[in-house]
């Protein structure tokens, strides 16, 4: 998947090839504004810093095409980081936030199958181990990729996956009826 | 105590990651539609510009090429113009004198060169004669 995402953008660099660019932007594009949704954007927020993130890729990608979609992620997250940053002394984004806290905490106690469950447990994970479980497993980029795009170690970066998945596993049993 | 589920195994738990993420809320497609057009004109300008965009060396060897032909095309041409101008340039009095000696040494020349002709044809039974200057 990575590969066919390096070789449309290599179409799009090389021969200027506009439905190559088309072909990744369709298959990346909703997938980056659900990240961004679930890293605490509103609805209009994420379609604007997909925008930008868009835009400033296209400005870089060309230059370094050995992991462009780890690359997107990286100037999404910095774009929302910044967007944070500036909307902080807002305090209806806040109010916003805690709003929506609370609806979660709400769900807490309604688990209608496993993956309602799971989704309650991801939820209230940390930022960062969110996204890094959103680009494992709905992005689909390997450890190297995620490293990359994160500048850590590889090592590092397959640990804390493991971490992640193992305190899930532990909350699990915890909470679990038969315990 | 809030499920009764059983704890699943590392694969599982992958495969309920991914639906979970799977099943969050889409974005809205015309919306994305709209970006998308806007990033291919802006993709196009961008090729436009690259196109206009040439490497400042290549300039500068065209710029440098182009000085040097045009600076030796002028060399040429004012060394023809000299040429022109040597052929109807007047010539110096020493020249003149020169000239007119020559030719007339040639004159002498055919001229005694012509007496001797009529001497011999008379075969004249002079033997001397006083020549006269």
């Amino acid at each position: 998947m990575q590969n066919t995402a390096k070789q449309l953008l290599e179409h799009y660099c090389k021969d200027a090839d506009n439905n190559a660019f088309s072909k990744f932007y369709r298959t990346e594009a909703p997938r980056l504004w659900q990240f961004l949704k679930n890293r605490g954007c509103n609805q209009d927020g994420a379609y604007d810093l997909l925008s930008e993130a868009f835009l400033k890729f296209i400005q870089v990608v060309c230059k370094d095409l050995r992991a462009p979609v780890a690359l997107l992620y990286r100037i999404a997250i910095n774009l929302h980081i910044d967007s944070y940053r500036r909307d902080k002394a807002s305090p209806i984004t806040q109010i916003d936030i805690d709003i929506e806290q609370q609806a979660d905490h709400k769900d807490e106690f309604k688990y209608q199958s496993q993956q309602d469950y799971i989704e309650s447990l991801i939820k209230h994970l940390p930022q960062d181990e969110q996204n890094l479980l959103f680009m494992r497993y709905r992005v689909g980029l390997t450890h190297k990729e995620i490293a990359g795009m994160l500048e850590l170690p590889e090592g590092t970066v397959r640990r804390q996956c493991a971490a992640i998945l193992n305190k899930l596993k532990q909350h699990w049993q915890e909470d679990s009826d038969d315990t | 105590m809030t499920h009764r589920f059983a704890l699943p195994t590392d694969v599982e738990i992958e495969n309920l990651i991914t639906r979970v993420f799977e099943s969050m809320p889409d974005a809205d497609q015309s919306r994305l539609s709209i970006i998308e057009s806007h990033l291919l004109q802006k993709t196009r300008r961008n090729k436009e510009r690259n196109l206009n965009k040439m490497p400042w060396w290549i300039v500068l060897v065209l710029t440098g090429g182009l000085v040097t032909a045009a600076w030796w095309a002028g060399e040429q041409l004012a060394g023809r113009q000299n040429a022109g101008i040597k052929v109807n340039e007047p010539q110096s009095d020493d020249k003149i004198i020169n000239q007119y000696q020559e030719m007339n040494e040639l004159d002498s020349k055919s001229r005694q060169h012509q007496e001797q002709k009529e001497y011999d044809s008379k075969d004249s039974p002079v033997i001397y004669q006083r020549e006269t200057f």
